[in-house]
């Protein structure tokens, strides 16, 4: 009997197409896999980021009463904090949010309201809010007052802030609060921008209707 | 001996075909591409997760950028009694390290059908669009009527 066993080239195609095969299984292999590290070491700052975003939509959203930049970096405001451990710091504390450009961390200190009787005016609290952050910047947005017929006669001098267009100084003469305040900042070689809206409402006339 | 004198043995014994081999090959091919799939999951997950992140700040500033409009009234009543479209601002998010997902953002302004004489309820509907995919974002508004 002639025992057919395989030809040369019969091995060689097969060994070519299993090779081939093999090759492109471990390519996505490693492509995923890759991938997958690189994803993760991205989601790290962005979930930072996330978290330290739905805290300050939290806490801007709800100033009150003054807001005012005191230095290109240190955003001064009252917000309504609510209930807490701390009844100093509850209600509506003073809060700085400010970052020191050597150390590039962000942080938060509250102190109590001025006007409750405290001896010593030391922070209470502050926190850290984000780590390696550089160049941080705060723009606000005072909308249109486009049907202002009346002007109070006592509040003639009060400096007003420019309308409808993005200005990067609030001084404490204002006495108004923004519609918007973007803040803008640099991590890991990239920008970020964040628009915090705090729940200003758009007027129309009610000629129009 | 009786077999060595038959001709043909009984069992007649055939080598493999290439075609045989091709099967085999592809039958081990399918048994590992599960193994590769759990991965492929895990990356589109993670960078599904990703862009929910990183969209939600976007989703905020194209809102704010909305409201700078309704502020500045660029809508009439009439038109807002409609429907109102238009774009915003488009925004990369970042998927990988060199990798960018560019997404187009467009809104439409609902108005209530409730008439009221002090205010007014919108709704505020976000879509960012890129390729297939797409997010919408809902947001209702109050406007006043002044006067």
């Amino acid at each position: 009997m002639k025992k057919k066993s395989f030809t040369l080239i019969e091995v060689l195609i097969s060994l070519g197409l299993l090779t081939l095969l093999l090759s492109t299984l471990f390519y996505w292999y490693f492509s995923l896999s890759t991938q997958q590290k690189e994803l993760q070491l991205l989601q790290i700052p962005l979930q930072e980021e996330e978290a330290l975003y739905r805290r300050l939509n939290q806490i801007l959203p709800t100033i009150q009463h003054c807001c005012y930049l005191r230095d290109p970096q240190h955003l001064v405001f009252f917000f309504d904090r609510g209930v807490c451990d701390e009844p100093l710091l509850a209600g509506t504390p003073l809060g700085c949010l400010y970052s020191i450009p050597k150390e590039n961390k962000l942080y938060l200190t509250l102190w109590p309201k001025p006007d409750t009787e405290v001896l010593h005016r030391e922070p209470q609290e502050t926190y850290l809010l984000l780590e390696n952050i550089s160049q941080v910047a705060f723009s606000f947005y005072y909308p249109l007052q486009a049907d202002r017929l009346t002007v109070d006669p006592e509040k003639i001098r009060d400096p007003l802030p420019r309308e409808g267009v993005w200005q990067e100084e609030w001084p404490l003469d204002y006495k108004k609060l923004p519609a918007f305040i973007k803040m803008k900042f640099e991590r890991e070689a990239r920008a970020v921008e964040w628009i915090f809206d705090l729940g200003t409402t758009p007027t129309y006339p009610k000629a129009v209707v | 001996m009786i077999w060595r004198r038959c001709k043909r043995p009984l069992i007649q014994k055939r080598s493999y075909l290439l075609f045989e081999l091709l099967i085999a090959m592809t039958l081990v091919m399918g048994a590992l591409i599960p193994l590769l799939k759990p991965h492929f999951v895990m990356r589109n997950q993670a960078i599904e997760k990703l862009i929910r992140i990183q969209l939600e700040p976007c989703a905020q500033h194209a809102l704010c950028e909305v409201k700078q409009r309704l502020h500045e009234r660029r809508y009439s009543w009439e038109e807002l009694d409609k429907e109102v479209t238009g774009s915003c601002a488009d925004v990369k998010i970042k998927i990988g390290k060199e990798r960018f997902l560019p997404f187009l953002c467009s809104y439409t302004i609902n108005k209530e059908r409730k008439k009221s004489k002090t205010s007014e309820l919108l709704e505020i509907t976000l879509l960012f669009t890129s390729g297939e995919k797409s997010y919408s974002y809902s947001y209702p508004l109050f406007m006043t009527r002044e006067g």
